[in-house]
């Protein structure tokens, strides 16, 4: 069959209509060949599309993600946490602990320190904190301990601390303080508070940025007489 | 309904009744080579992409001779045959999964060949009941710039203009602060008496970069991720000019980066190396996100102060942030609805 490809096989005195009208298909097409919805999109509330679609999730596969995080379920004193909730560990990363790997006999309180001296503490005033806030080498030498005395085991120092910052501790547990690990699928691992803090100079500590600005936009907002330039008049 | 049928159904509308009416007669018979108007277009045999094809293939031979010819390396004829079918291939959303496969495996080459590098391109869909959304700690962010780098690296982007899809700003206390923002700070961070605030593409649930654009190279996925099809973009800069927010980037030339620093882990929709002319944003780190990662500035920042997770989940931890902290978007009054919030300890 002669032009099976290009010119439909049609009577001739339609011919031409039809090459005129396969002419503006090919004009409409290549105006819209990438749209796949022709119609504007209709505007929508966020709030509005979570409400709609809210809870069919199909979550990815995440647990080779953290196959190699080590993790103890979290505790918390008064509350029952989810089964899929989980903290890095802290005592398996710890040099000098515990306390018996150099001292064989417990150790009596005091409050000027006879060694770890390298350890300067910057964490609240020193009229609020020493070193036996939070260590009580007497009792207890493979843990920390609880201002009224009790064992806090070093996986869980999020209880010790959260005995200041509860603020810090309910916004950790909820999600709004700390740092997720490796995947958002799957189950939650978080940060131990001392993932991200020195418990002895809890403050992040002043530094260069490791990367420089981007040239290209130096502004947040524009127009409206709030740029640089215009407000430096 | 497919993508496929809703065009065709559009173009009939367009169409005068009576070229309706023939369409419409030609639809019932099984052969399709004289169907006219849409039906000739949109059916495959008649595909103009393919009717191009067809009528250049003689053209493609003479440049795979030139290029046989002129390439030290050898092996031309093959990266010009694969040139010449990337050129023609569809924009991402009308290919069917083997098409998609078929430009995979053929950029997975062509970067083989012209760079001798062997890079992974998934076209990871979307997951049914994930929407993803982002929140950022306006008290936290310390201006230390760990997230710029390693988008920098995660998203392969050009070293060559040191661009950046992230922006941190650096805003004194008590001010106004939005106007005084800058963001061309390089001291000591944190700055005593300021606070920091980062942008990036907000993944607005009404985008008006996808809205503008003339060929539909951009488009928002249902896991809420806008993203840009490099190789249908034309570089018209339409959505630069329409975000509100200077989320989006131009390449002015081709980006540059050391081979040795290339991520080989790339999305078709992410982080595959783009060429000189066209638009790129960032993806929300489609490329891992979609697997169940976080995003590279998320897991860079080193004060937690990048919250990522899905909307749709109730027990997510940004689902936390939204209903007990105190959160706002920028220029919320513009209706984009952005899907990146701001929130303060």
């Amino acid at each position: 069959m002669p032009h099976e490809f290009f010119v439909p096989s049609i009577p001739h005195h339609r011919r031409r209509r039809a090459t005129s009208l396969w002419a503006i298909s090919l004009l409409l097409l290549t105006v819209s060949t990438g749209c796949v919805d022709l119609d504007p999109p209709h505007p929508s509330r966020v709030k509005d599309t979570i409400a709609a679609n809210e809870g069919h999730a199909e979550e990815p596969e995440a647990a080779h993600l953290i196959a190699d995080v080590t993790r103890v379920p979290v505790s918390l004193p008064g509350s029952v946490s989810p089964e899929d909730y989980f903290v890095e560990t802290r005592a398996d990363q710890l040099m000098h602990a515990p306390c018996a790997q150099c001292h064989s006999d417990a150790i009596p309180l005091e409050n000027e320190p006879k060694a770890h001296w390298d350890i300067e503490l910057q964490h609240a005033g020193s009229d609020t904190m020493t070193c036996t806030t939070c260590h009580d080498p007497d009792k207890h030498m493979e843990s920390l301990a609880y201002l009224k005395g009790g064992e806090v085991p070093f996986d869980h120092s999020y209880r010790l601390c959260g005995q200041c910052h509860f603020e810090q501790l309910r916004d950790w547990d909820g999600g709004s303080h700390g740092k997720r690990v490796a995947a958002w699928a799957g189950d939650r691992i978080v940060r131990n508070c001392t993932g991200c803090h020195d418990p002895h100079r809890p403050a992040f500590p002043k530094r260069w940025p490791v990367h420089n600005p981007s040239p290209t936009e130096t502004r947040l907002m524009d127009g409206d007489g709030h740029d640089k330039e215009s407000s430096h008049e | 309904m497919s993508n496929r049928e809703k065009i065709a159904e559009k173009v009939r509308q367009w169409l005068k009744p009576a070229d309706r009416r023939r369409l419409r007669r030609d639809d019932g018979g099984a052969d399709t080579r004289f169907a006219e108007g849409a039906d000739a277009v949109m059916n495959k045999r008649l595909d103009r992409r393919q009717a191009l094809k067809a009528m250049v293939t003689g053209a493609a031979a003479g440049a795979a001779v030139v290029q046989t010819a002129c390439s030290p390396l050898g092996g031309g004829s093959e990266k010009a045959q694969l040139n010449w079918e990337e050129y023609f291939k569809k924009n991402y959303r009308l290919m069917t999964d083997e098409e998609r496969a078929a430009t995979v495996t053929r950029l997975e080459r062509l970067s083989k060949l012209e760079q001798n590098a062997d890079p992974h391109i998934q076209t990871t869909p979307p997951q049914k009941g994930v929407l993803f959304g982002y929140a950022f700690n306006i008290s936290k962010c310390q201006g230390y710039m760990d997230c710029v780098k390693a988008c920098i690296e995660e998203n392969n982007l050009d070293r060559g203009s040191n661009m950046q899809y992230i922006r941190i700003f650096e805003i004194e206390n008590g001010q106004d602060g939005l106007a005084s923002a800058n963001g061309d700070f390089y001291h000591e961070v944190p700055a005593e008496g300021h606070y920091y605030l980062g942008t990036q593409c907000f993944h607005c649930e009404n985008p008006p970069c996808v809205k503008v654009c003339p060929v539909g190279a951009t488009w928002k996925e249902d896991d809420g991720i806008v993203v840009v099809d490099y190789d249908w973009c034309i570089g018209c800069r339409y959505c630069e000019a329409a975000c509100p927010y200077f989320g989006r980037r131009f390449n002015w030339s081709t980006p540059q980066i050391p081979a040795d620093e290339v991520n080989q882990e790339q999305h078709y929709l992410g982080n595959r190396p783009r060429k000189k002319g066209v638009m790129e944003k960032c993806t929300f780190c489609v490329q891992r996100t979609r697997k169940g990662k976080l995003p590279a500035c998320v897991e860079a920042c080193p004060t937690g102060a990048r919250v990522f997770g899905n909307l749709l989940d109730p027990d997510s931890e940004i689902r936390y942030v939204l209903a007990n902290k105190k959160v706002f978007r920028l220029k919320e009054e513009l209706g984009t609805e952005p899907k990146f919030w701001y929130f303060t300890d």
